[in-house]
């Protein structure tokens, strides 16, 4: 298991007005925080400060906190259900190692903490930089605790900064390949994209571009999220994808071309072929630091509408809408591409999605061919229309979304979202603006795990999508054995077939076998 | 938990669900307005696992009231099967429009319900 923190900007930017002290001394305090337990990554999202009283610690150069306040501290997280960490700070910049005092400090509380609450005391430290480091401290033995460093600390908001431990994620060497990239904005900024672990939802027209793109730039783990197959309808806008991968996993085919064409040295891309709305690609989703938003449903935009704000990992999304008139001639093409992440706008005000259409989608109604053709002609579910040119630009416009959000040119980070207008070639901001006031989704900043939503379940088509390409499989495996194996002993046939196919499809066999000789002796004899 | 919540809010409205799976209900409902008015029948509801993030999908209702037109444009004609709940059951796919501008409650689902029998 890998670990990490995440803290949204409000939460930093408390934690440095209190502990970065003006007199040059250290200071601590605690803090609550909710897992975010995803594939291989726990994260602790910390959502609340507990800043102490005045008799709670004493700063003496260093900082010691009494019972009283690590008492009151943890009865609090025990009331709300939530993890202990305690925060506090060093006099130098950068990622923080402990002292002997720092780790006593920890280890003799992480056992009452792990008591108490049912999950570890995490411990971060604070450079005056604004830079953290974090541990886990979990139980390894019956009365034994270790620290388990935290890959990342990663602050969410309207800016996006990143601490890496260096020791667990050491900053990449560039190839030769990169030396343009890297002399765009230097050497630390392509480290710290390059160490992101990005996911693009949706390998479809915008997402395979997307991770080219991205994968070209040097970043070294990406994860590709998608149930569905390629057809010959995508190979207009599919980048990559070719006639003979024609019923292969959407996913498999772009992760292949990304292994040729990634610059990174010791490149790696996952291919998981769940929906985010499945629990396995949801929670492969919470590995990432950032997610593509790639796809152009209502249920899997509100999936990841909901991970921006409860699990703090920023979505990039866009969308494109083509309008066409009733002879089939364009009259409109509009794209859009803009981040969802706390401090933000999110998906649902936005008007990406319609809620409403949520719990259709996940009844299975919006992949019933009868219901989608009563809908009106103009209902966004009907509208397929789409050109490798409008997705190249929507892609384009999400790749340099990310890459302002992450790289912050003169301290740009947020430039708004963009709304391209095809016909006229006109591009509208949308500048700052913050979700409604109604909205739900920003009262589930941070609370990851313990949101009490549910946002998975059964994808009927992803499930169906999966069998078939098992059958496939199952079926060109067994007529390539009987087409090369027809003079080999039978028992290596049937080691062959359990290797190559499901074990429902060579018990058939076998059984079947089994009666025709069973028959053949009982009509002989 | 959200369905526990939805069923709470249910009888707070003076409601008598009753629990048919996890995140199924039905209850006993007098329709108030429409060609249907006065009838008493049976409504179900799939409660959403992320109630009131999004709401149900559409009623389910028994006895029957309409001939099954899964096909149909929209309400008030469409009506489908609804096998989840049962042969006796029909569905009706109606989303609930601009759900953000609501005030995400039961009481304003079931306002919706109304309307919904109301333009029969």
């Amino acid at each position: 298991m890998k670990y990490s923190v995440a803290l949204p900007s409000y939460i930093q930017d408390q934690s440095l007005e209190h502990l970065l002290r003006g007199d040059g001394q250290e200071d601590l305090c605690f803090a609550l925080w909710n897992p975010s337990v995803g594939k291989s990554r726990t994260t602790a999202l910390v959502n609340e400060i507990l800043l102490p009283n005045a008799e709670e610690r004493t700063v003496h150069g260093n900082a010691s906190f009494l019972p009283g306040y690590f008492e009151r501290a943890i009865s609090l997280a025990i009331l709300k259900k939530t993890g202990l960490m305690f925060m506090h700070s060093h006099l130098g910049p950068g990622w923080q190692r402990m002292s002997d005092n720092d780790i006593n400090a920890e280890l003799t509380h992480a056992a009452s903490t792990m008591g108490a609450t049912g999950l570890p005391l995490v411990g971060m430290t604070l450079g005056t930089d604004g830079s953290w480091s974090a541990r886990f401290w979990e139980k390894t033995g019956s009365r034994t605790y270790e620290k388990m460093w935290c890959e990342t600390v990663r602050v969410i908001g309207k800016s996006f900064s990143v601490t890496y431990c260096d020791n667990i994620l050491p900053k990449p060497k560039f190839q030769k390949e990169l030396e343009r990239t890297v002399s765009a904005w230097g050497d630390n900024k392509q480290a710290d994209l390059a160490r992101l672990k990005v996911g693009i939802v949706g390998a479809g027209s915008v997402g395979s571009i997307i991770a080219e793109a991205i994968a070209r730039m040097g970043i070294v783990d990406i994860k590709l999220i998608d149930f569905d197959s390629l057809e010959t309808i995508n190979l207009d806008r599919t980048l990559n994808a070719t006639k003979e991968d024609i019923g292969k996993s959407k996913v498999e085919v772009l992760a292949k071309a990304l292994r040729q064409n990634a610059t990174a040295e010791n490149f790696k891309v996952s291919s998981i072929e769940f929906s985010v709305v499945e629990k396995d690609g949801f929670r492969e989703a919470l590995d990432c630091d950032v997610l593509f938003s790639c796809v152009d449903r209502p249920w899997p935009r509100s999936v990841l509408n909901f991970i921006a704000y409860a699990h703090l990992i920023p979505v990039v999304d866009g969308g494109i809408t083509v309008r066409v008139s009733k002879v089939k001639t364009l009259k409109g093409a509009d794209w859009k591409a803009h981040i969802v992440t706390p401090t933000r706008k999110c998906l649902e005000c936005l008007k990406q999605y319609d809620p409403g259409l949520v719990s259709a989608e996940r009844d299975g109604w919006l992949d019933d061919p009868t219901y989608i053709s009563s809908l009106p002609d103009e209902h966004p579910t009907r509208r397929n229309e789409n050109v490798f040119a409008f997705s190249l630009s929507t892609a384009s416009l999400q790749v340099l979304q990310f890459l302002s959000m992450v790289i912050a040119p003169l301290g740009v980070s947020d430039i708004g979202g963009q709304n391209y207008h095809f016909v006229i070639g006109s591009m509208d901001i949308e500048e700052g603006g913050m979700c409604n006031q109604t909205c739900p989704y920003p009262t589930l900043i941070a609370l990851g795990d313990n949101t009490g939503f549910i946002v998975t379940g059964k994808h009927f088509k992803a499930e169906e999508a999966r069998r078939a390409r098992i059958n496939k499989s199952d079926t060109i495996s067994l007529m390539s054995i009987f087409k090369r194996g027809e003079s080999r002993p039978f028992s290596n046939l049937v080691i062959e077939m359990r290797k190559s196919s499901r074990s429902y499809v060579w018990w058939i066999i076998i059984v079947g076998l089994i009666i025709l000789l069973i028959l053949f002796f009982v009509t002989r004899f | 938990m959200p369905a526990q919540n939805f069923i709470d809010d249910l009888k707070a409205l003076g409601y008598e669900p009753e629990v048919l799976s996890e995140n199924r209900i039905a209850f006993s409902y007098v329709v108030p307005e429409g060609k249907f008015k006065d009838q008493t029948i049976k409504l179900g509801f799939e409660i959403p696992t992320d109630w009131n993030l999004t709401p149900p999908s559409g009623p389910h209702i028994s006895p029957r009231l309409l001939p099954i037109k899964a096909d149909a444009a929209g309400h008030p004609e469409r009506v489908a099967e609804s096998p989840n709940f049962g042969q006796e059951w029909e569905y009706w796919s109606r989303p609930y429009p601009n759900w953000p501008n609501s005030r995400r409650t039961v009481k304003e689902y079931m306002k919706y319900i109304r309307h919904l029998f109301e333009t029969q």
